[in-house]
């Protein structure tokens, strides 16, 4: 503790810890309580969301649907958060703000404006109804097509923002040297970008797929037939006032978003 | 060859993006402002005696006290963030010990939390806390803490930071005065950045808030999603309009002052 006789005391960090318990710990804990308040049993409450077909194939939508959303958000940022990150050019910083403003954006605002270009009425079936005389997308807002890309319009933001800042952090010289050596293009890939890049992506990774799961604003606007945990919690917990069934798919929900979490900060302390 | 393809196909790439992300936020714009019925959005509520700009005047007369509920809710997180985040960072900027490790760890741990999970427990944990408010505040403040201390706990870190206030130290400035002339005005940038997110995460809030709101306490946000489920298409625009109103402004503003606060942005909640 030598260093810590010259810096602040730990007292600066006592308005955060206790606000932290308080807001975050003590509420964490009393979702478990509530799910062991259960007339079941906590553990067959949480297993309860697993047997009912129900809430089971609501937690695997969400699953899927994040992890794709997640994978495809990646690889269609990858190629633009380079460009971003490393070359010079006129509306560089306008494209990086423009492709910003999603981040302010709850998931309502998604899926109205999911509704504006692709519902019964849409943008995109008007103009397909003048141009190809079918209103192709009509409705597409309200399936599954239409919950992917409201998804993926939140994660543009995310993934192309850590990524730049990850390519940013690359160092040209390693790069330079590797092609100098005659390394090929897919070599350099393989070998340099890759590993230095794979923190990052592990990071970027994890962060749109608890967004993903976590987001019930676009699916309660949107989402008619393709069920999702958050908007099946919020109706347990508001419209049946089912509390232990509602906290134990909250736990479920958490619980899967936190070890996606974890699964990546190893990997990028590994890499 | 192959590397101007590359790089014409990313730039191809961003150009789509770039689409995706504009092209439904300038329809929504233009629709608050012009007769959209010809694309088909506008159904039975549009008049031709109105002028387009009274819609802005209608959604204020319904949602105003929602607006101004948001921005007092958004200045009281910004607020509470500075008072209790910057202690923070000042310590986990200088510090290297266990509980300094795992108050960083607890910081971001309500990221990987979903927030309708943490409105939740908030909800179970502190049921009178509903009504005033405070639980609404508290679930807007965990979420958006942690982007405050990281941007400040960066900037109190810069490089030279810490041994010029040694130096002051040493030459008889007391602490307030450390505080005025060297910390403060070499770490503005960041906590600037820092003040700025905790905004816009306040400010666009729905996942906490719409469990934790009552009427009463309703948020902007959350009367964005009865607009959508209620109102036609002109009147939900405007109301996006106005959103989008404080939103962009704060997010050209934080690219400004510290660009590269921005990109730690890229993992907000």
């Amino acid at each position: 503790m030598g260093r810590s006789n010259t810096g602040p005391s730990l007292w600066w960090l006592a308005p955060t810890a206790a606000f932290l318990i308080i807001a975050f710990i003590v509420p964490v804990f009393f979702l478990f309580e509530m799910a062991s308040d259960s007339s079941k049993g906590f553990w067959a409450e949480l297993a309860q969301v697993w047997t009912r077909n129900h809430t089971r194939r609501a937690l695997l939508n969400g699953v899927v649907l994040s992890a794709a959303v997640s994978t495809a958000a990646m690889l269609l940022c990858l190629p633009p958060a380079q460009l971003l990150a490393r070359s010079r050019f006129r509306g560089r910083d306008t494209s990086r703000l423009l492709l910003s403003l999603p981040l302010a954006f709850s998931g309502v605002i998604v899926g109205f404006l999911a509704i504006v270009m692709l519902g019964r009425v849409g943008v995109i079936p008007t103009l397909s109804q003048a141009l190809f005389g079918q209103p192709y997308g009509s409705g597409l807002a309200y399936a599954l097509p239409g919950l992917f890309l409201a998804y993926l319009f939140f994660e543009i933001p995310r993934a192309v923002l850590s990524l730049e800042a990850a390519f940013a952090k690359l160092d040209p010289e390693l790069d330079a040297a590797a092609r100098t050596l005659g390394a090929s293009r897919w070599q350099r890939w393989r070998r340099i970008k890759l590993p230095a890049l794979w923190p990052a992506l592990a990071g970027t990774f994890a962060t749109t797929f608890a967004v993903s799961l976590g987001s019930f604003g676009a699916a309660l606007i949107l989402s008619r037939r393709f069920f999702v945990l958050p908007v099946e919690i919020f109706t347990e917990f508001t419209a049946f006032s089912n509390d232990a069934a509602a906290c134990a798919m909250a736990i479920w929900l958490a619980s899967i978003s936190a070890l996606v979490s974890w699964g990546a900060a190893r990997a990028t302390a590994d890499g | 060859m192959a590397e101007r393809v590359a790089r014409g196909l990313a730039a191809i790439l961003l150009v789509v993006l770039l689409v995706v992300v504009v092209a439904p936020l300038l329809i929504v714009m233009i629709g608050s402002v012009v007769d959209t019925s010809l694309l088909g959005l506008t159904s039975e509520s549009w008049q031709e005696d109105v002028s387009a700009w009274s819609w802005f005047s209608y959604v204020l007369d319904l949602y105003g006290v929602h607006l101004a509920r948001s921005a007092w809710l958004a200045l009281t997180v910004v607020v509470s963030a500075c008072l209790i985040g910057f202690p923070a960072a000042y310590a986990l900027a200088r510090r290297n010990d266990a509980f300094s490790a795992t108050v960083r760890v607890l910081l971001d741990a309500p990221l990987a939390v979903p927030g309708l999970t943490v409105g939740i427990g908030l909800l179970l944990a502190y049921p009178w806390g509903r009504a005033s408010g405070a639980t609404l505040a508290a679930g807007h403040l965990l979420y958006a803490l942690p982007f405050f201390v990281r941007a400040a706990t960066n900037a109190l870190s810069a490089a030279g930071l810490a041994e010029l206030e040694e130096a002051a130290a040493a030459a008889g400035a007391s602490a307030l005065q450390r505080f005025r002339r060297i910390v403060l005005p070499l770490a503005r940038p960041g906590l600037l950045a820092g003040a700025l997110m905790a905004f816009t995460i306040s400010w666009g809030e729905f996942n906490v808030s719409f469990l934790l709101a009552t009427p009463t306490t309703q948020t902007f946000p959350a009367a964005l999603y009865l607009t959508y489920t209620t109102n036609s298409f002109p009147v939900a625009a405007a109301a996006t309009t106005l959103f989008l109103g404080a939103a962009a402004p704060a997010l050209l503003l934080l690219q400004r002052v510290a660009a590269a606060e921005t990109a730690r942005f890229g993992e907000a909640a």
